[in-house]
């Protein structure tokens, strides 16, 4: 079923009305890759253990052009979105059995922290929802709620994280594979745990620009806030003792009072 | 009338219990939002959909489903309730025939979906005390449950033996995967059932197998039989 509400998210691949829109939509056009502005070809796993639900939610986005995997238990969804890139969202149902939703979330965000992720929930208590978003959910439904409600927050999701990140990124001779996720510095591999992995691609994303303790607190442990530990700290000392080595030009710069930079000299 | 001594004392006992009727209604309201996020969709989707009659007849397809989930959903929130603040009948129930009865009544809709439900041969037991109606209805909702975990070719058996001063039903089938929020909120029914009954009852989930237990009629003591005054009807 094709719904009027549903189109509105893809204004850009409509024919435009006025000149003003029309070349709004040829910027946005531009700006973003076809795929990356339209559903077809972006890929959505469900993890919801209600059969019913989960077929009514499946057929309907795949209506709206989006491909579509199902799975009804945890553990089973951590293991298919472990494969980087796989997918472009994940709707996951809190309740689920073998590993419930939020210790999926907290498993996930280190290897991909950058994955959207809309929780789905029936528990209607605020500290549920919070918990959701502070271990790393990006949004929250309650239910019952409307197909309508959630095909929206997908296309919202979806566009605040389609600027395109390409695979690869370089400072200097450091260079980092998203997809494969490899580091290497001029030839040498570099063995990075998740976490130190995670740390890098915020650095590599801001190459050249200083950044926060928060952020990095916020980014790669999905803790908001100011640090009261100095847990970013130890992790980044680790980072730079396997990229730096001696007779290396330094690449990680400590800005004291505030964080971290990535640059050449 | 009751005086302040008929009724229960607030126990440990009493709050676990009590704890666990909340745990109950709680999983019964959840499995409810999960049919009613479908509905509030399709009514939403109904009320946007173009003049064709294809996508109105869907909606309303998927409506019809969901209104008799959400029906049955409240059924089971009514016995949860009702099994918790009316007594049970006590009474000598002859659970083979019982059984026998439950098992005819249910076995068409297993065939429909192709799966086997067997009895197993079972020796002559003594009457047990309990409701017939409860306790009908508890083996009825394990079985649905049993069936509804079940997939075509699977087999289910249910069988009845005597177990020192008490009678089990064993419900017990071959599938190993999680139930889902509706089938443990039928199991919540056969549980508050048996219970109500000053029976015993244990679930396990993987592969599933139920089984409820009730008093030998004979080791039951005359106090035992005759509901208590608060709670007669």
């Amino acid at each position: 079923m094709q719904l009027d509400t549903l189109s509105l998210d893809n204004a850009s691949t409509q024919p435009a009305t006025s000149v003003a829109s029309t070349a709004e939509n040829e910027s946005e056009k531009n700006r973003l890759p076809r795929e990356l502005s339209s559903p077809a070809g972006r890929r959505i796993l469900i993890a919801e253990d209600d059969v019913d639900l989960a077929e009514f939610l499946s057929a309907e986005l795949r209506e709206q052009r989006f491909i579509v995997d199902v799975i009804h238990d945890g553990e089973e969804a951590f293991a298919a979105i472990q494969e980087q890139g796989r997918y472009n969202l994940l709707i996951l149902d809190l309740n689920l059995p073998k590993l419930d939703g939020i210790a999926l979330i907290d498993r996930l965000r280190p290897l991909q922290p950058r994955l959207p992720v809309l929780v789905l929930t029936a528990r209607s208590r605020v500290e549920d929802k919070v918990m959701a978003i502070q271990t790393g959910a990006d949004d929250c439904l309650t239910k019952p709620f409307s197909l309508l409600e959630l095909v929206a927050r997908v296309h919202a999701l979806l566009r605040r994280n389609s600027g395109t990140v390409p695979n690869c990124s370089k400072v200097g001779d450091l260079t980092l594979f998203r997809e494969e996720r490899r580091v290497e510095r001029n030839g040498r591999r570099i063995d990075l745990t998740p976490r130190e992995f995670a740390i890098l691609e915020v650095m590599m994303r801001n190459a050249g620009k200083p950044v926060s303790r928060a952020t990095l607190l916020d980014e790669v442990w999905n803790m908001p806030g100011e640090p009261s530990t100095n847990i970013v700290d130890v992790y980044m000392k680790y980072v730079r003792d396997k990229i730096d080595m001696p007779g290396e030009p330094r690449l990680t710069h400590t800005i004291r009072g505030f964080g971290y930079a990535l640059r050449e000299a | 009338m009751a005086t302040a001594s008929d009724l229960p004392t607030v126990t440990g006992e009493f709050e676990v219990e009590q704890d666990g009727f909340y745990a109950d209604l709680a999983d019964c309201l959840h499995a409810m939002a999960q049919p009613l996020t479908i509905l509030r969709s399709a009514i939403a989707m109904l009320s946007l959909a173009n003049e064709s009659e294809a996508p109105r007849h869907r909606c309303l397809d998927i409506s019809s489903r969901q209104v008799d989930r959400v029906c049955n959903l409240f059924a089971s929130l009514q016995t949860l309730v009702a099994s918790r603040l009316e007594s049970a009948c006590s009474a000598p129930t002859d659970l083979k025939a019982l059984l026998s009865q439950t098992v005819e009544d249910q076995t068409p809709a297993f065939r429909e979906r192709g799966v086997d439900l067997a009895t197993a041969q079972m020796d002559p037991l003594p009457p047990a005390l309990g409701d017939v109606q409860r306790t009908e209805q508890a083996i009825s909702a394990a079985l649905e449950v049993a069936l509804s975990a079940s997939s075509q070719g699977d087999r289910i058996e249910i069988r009845a033996n005597r177990v020192g001063r008490f009678i089990e039903v064993i419900v017990a089938g071959e599938q190993c995967r999680s139930l889902n929020s509706g089938e443990l909120v039928n199991l919540s029914v056969v549980k508050a059932n048996i219970l109500s009954q000053r029976g015993q009852y244990r679930l396990s989930a993987e592969p599933f197998c139920v089984t409820l237990a009730l008093p030998v009629w004979e080791f039951v003591s005359q106090s035992e039989k005759t509901p208590p005054a608060a709670y007669a009807n």
